[in-house]
């Protein structure tokens, strides 16, 4: 006995082709056969004893046809009792023994029940039921190392609190084979073992014991139910010492047959925690999977809403270098951003692991990205030639169609959020907010090319307009982003740190805005415009991420 | 809030459960819940001083979204409080024949959470992708894409509190995917109530 617990601790991990929950169930029916085996022996003898025979009759039918019933469930499948056949060869072949061994056996015990038996029936029960209960042990064995380590661990509780259930069955048919045989050596020395098992397995449940591979039980409610065992079982050791009579024998099965409903209920608690953790393990990756897609969206939104920002960035830095204003800076800065609006189109279409972007398969999104690519390839050429020539036409294609690069990136935005479904109010209040925010960046970008745009005299009247309206509405949605909205879906934020970040946005415009506003700027007045603009874009930027990350606006 | 948890750390260590002063009923001083292999125990703050300084003790935030619900939002679906859900943690979720659930975004529940919950987020039940994936894990049997819910596992579903429609949402979105009213409990003190009565709350690891 003691080799085939330890063989269990100690066998190899196979793969395993089970849930986890099924995996417990497997454990669990399986370990009950064990006690069956025992179970059967028992009432067997408590009929041939005349011990409450008529009851045993009854128990020793049911628990034969639930043997039969398992071990088909446990080869072929079993819906009802919540039985998967195992795919594991060792686990087939080992149950197919089991079978060929309980065809005979079963039999036996049918003769028995019909009343029409001989001695030799009775015998060949005595004689093969720890065979049966063997290899019956030996299926458990093969379940239980298929498991994965973690799990095997797991699943030893449940193993060896189920083994208790046939151990108490097991001692009961002991103390009847030594009521039929006070002589019997083997009957002796096998109570003597079983009993010794039992209290070492109890012990190992409650304390932990490493040989068996035991961990001391923590759950106050199952430890309650061990020492409730314990003391019933203290009580069934001292009554073994005291039994000599027909009525003591008969005290000793009830006594039995508790310990096992005892021990039946205990397996079952530890199977309950070990579903429960498994299952709130699977609940818990399906949310992060779900949280992951969801974040990435905001990402994508908020990355296609950068886009609509890096298309007034980029004129303004081709007018600041046309203008000779930090000329070199200005120039790198734009193939910089030339570079990530490229880059990040791309990532759209194809995905960009380091972007964070995975490859777009929604025919909107990818429609909407072509439009996007029809007027983006040729304006990056001109900036590219730009770059390289400084030529004024070139120039002047950035000035006449940025716009319209702005309109279809914002065009995109609106796709991206189409695309992906909002979840009610809340989230839909949020996303308006982040985009709202998020278009202030690119104002910020625009009215000051349109600044620049004044300043050099290009269409002066026209980009004159063109700024105040972009002043007008900078002003406006910094205002509903600080006091919210309710008609634009803009929550009023009670978030301390984003209602900070943005009374620092609205510092940073108070200053700016009169130099926007303003015809003619002095040369510190149009150096402090620039320097604070990119300040202004730099705030609005983190204003952006925490109004996207922030647990409660 | 992390002071709470302090407290309610020192003073599991500090006091058996028959000296506790602060008990949850005159019998009842402490629930044990299994939690990732360890055992959390819930139970009063013992500091009669204590007063919550995180963002629960505010009375109000902009509606929409965050009217006031009904006590019973959904006809059907049982209201339930505190000693009701403790009842259900020990008779249930600790027997795996029942589960809590937290409603709330995953950064809410990440700041602290009942012990014992899991985070399903309301959001998810407008996805189909995930919809079925985390039903088959409540008892659901889904198949040829029909979904049999006469085994569905009974659930207590919270989220901030009476202000706060997360819970709600995730109890309307069950219903009608089919979910049997009356295998759903709503916790409408949510959050908010939980700590207001100092009621031990943990930091999903």
């Amino acid at each position: 006995m003691r080799k085939i617990v330890v063989a269990l601790i100690m066998g190899g991990l196979l793969a395993w082709g089970m849930s986890d929950k099924e995996l417990a169930i497997n454990i669990n029916l399986a370990g009950k056969q064990r006690m069956l085996t025992q179970r059967m022996a028992k009432d067997l003898l408590m009929v041939v004893a005349g011990i409450k025979s008529q009851e045993a009759k009854e128990d020793l039918r049911s628990s034969m046809e639930l043997f039969d019933r398992t071990i088909k469930g446990l080869m072929q499948g079993d819906k009802g009792l919540g039985l998967v056949a195992s795919k594991e060869q060792n686990v087939q072949e080992q149950l197919k023994k089991v079978y060929s061994l309980w065809l005979p056996f079963k039999e036996r015990v049918e003769r028995i029940l019909s009343g029409n038996y001989s001695k030799e029936d009775v015998a060949y029960i005595k004689e093969h039921d720890l065979k049966l209960l063997e290899e019956m042990n030996r299926a458990v064995g093969f379940l239980v190392e298929s498991g994965k380590a973690s799990k095997a661990q797991k699943a030893q509780a449940i193993n060896l609190a189920g083994k208790e259930r046939m151990l108490t069955q097991r001692i009961a048919k002991d103390l009847l084979l030594l009521h039929l045989d006070p002589n019997s050596k083997e009957a002796k020395a096998d109570l003597q073992e079983s009993m010794a098992l039992f209290e070492r397995i109890l012990k190992g449940l409650q304390h932990g014991d490493k040989e068996l591979g035991l961990a001391p039980t923590q759950a106050p409610w199952i430890v309650a139910e061990l020492q409730r065992a314990q003391e019933m079982w203290e009580e069934f050791k001292a009554r073994v010492q005291k039994a000599k009579s027909k009525e003591d024998l008969a005290k000793l099965m009830e006594m039995s047959d508790a310990l096992l409903a005892q021990m039946n209920k205990i397996t079952k608690m530890y199977e309950a925690i070990y579903n429960r953790r498994k299952k709130i393990a699977s609940i818990n990756s399906i949310v992060n999977e779900f949280v992951e897609e969801k974040e990435g969206q905001k990402h994508v939104i908020n990355l296609a809403g950068k886009q609509r920002m890096l298309t007034q960035k980029m004129s303004k830095e081709a007018l600041l270098a046309a203008l000779n204003q930090g000329s070199q800076q200005n120039l790198g800065q734009l193939r910089s951003d030339m570079e990530l609006y490229d880059r990040t189109l791309q990532g759209f279409k194809k995905g960009d692991a380091e972007l964070g972007l995975s490859a777009t398969t929604n025919p909107e999104v990818l429609a909407a990205i072509q439009q996007v690519e029809q007027l983006w390839n040729p304006f990056k050429e001109h900036v590219e030639r730009f770059l390289a020539q400084g030529s004024v036409k070139d120039l002047g294609y950035i000035v006449a169609k940025n716009e319209e690069l702005l309109k279809r990136s914002n065009d995109l935005v609106q796709t991206f959020k189409r695309a992906y479904p909002t979840e009610g109010l809340m989230d839909e209040s949020r996303r308006e907010i982040v985009d709202i925010a998020g278009r202030q960046r690119m104002l910020t970008q625009k009215m000051t090319k349109e600044k620049l745009l004044v300043m050099l005299g290009v269409n002066p009247e026209e980009n004159k307009r063109k700024l105040q309206e972009t002043i007008a509405l900078f002003d406006r949605s910094l205002h509903d982003l600080i006091h919210g909205n309710q008609e634009r879906l803009l929550a009023k934020p009670s978030n301390k740190a984003i209602i900070q970040q943005f009374r620092k946005v609205e510092t940073l415009w108070k200053q700016l805005k009169p130099l926007y506003e303003k015809d003619q700027l002095s040369d510190a007045e149009k150096e402090l415009l620039m320097k604070g603009n990119v300040l202004l874009l730099k705030e609005m930027d983190k204003a952006v991420v925490l109004c996207e990350s922030a647990t409660e606006y | 809030m992390g002071r709470i948890w302090i407290v309610a750390l020192m003073a599991v260590l500090a006091l058996g459960g028959e000296d506790l002063k602060v008990k949850i009923t005159e019998d009842l001083p402490y629930v044990d819940v299994e939690v990732n292999g360890k055992i959390v125990r819930i139970q009063r703050i013992q500091d009669t001083n204590h007063k919550l300084r995180n963002s629960y003790i505010r009375t109000s935030r902009p509606a929409p979204p965050f009217y006031v619900q009904r006590f019973q939002p959904v006809e059907g679906v049982e209201t339930i409080g505190e000693l009701e859900l403790l009842d259900f943690l020990q008779k249930k979720v600790n027997l795996d024949e029942g589960l809590l659930i937290d409603a709330r975004m995953p950064q809410w529940f990440k700041q602290g959470t009942i012990p014992g919950a899991v985070n399903i987020p309301f959001s998810l039940f407008y996805s189909n992708r995930y919809t079925d994936r985390i039903l088959s894990h409540l008892g659901v049997k889904i198949e040829n894409g029909k979904r049999d819910f006469s085994n569905a596992t009974e659930l207590v579903i919270f989220d901030n509190g009476p202000w706060c429609q997360q819970a709600v949402r995730e109890i309307k979105n069950l219903v009608q995917l089919g979910y049997p009213k009356e295998k759903i409990h709503y916790y409408r003190g949510g959050m908010q109530y939980w700590q207001i009565l100092g009621l031990t709350t943990l930091k999903p690891e």
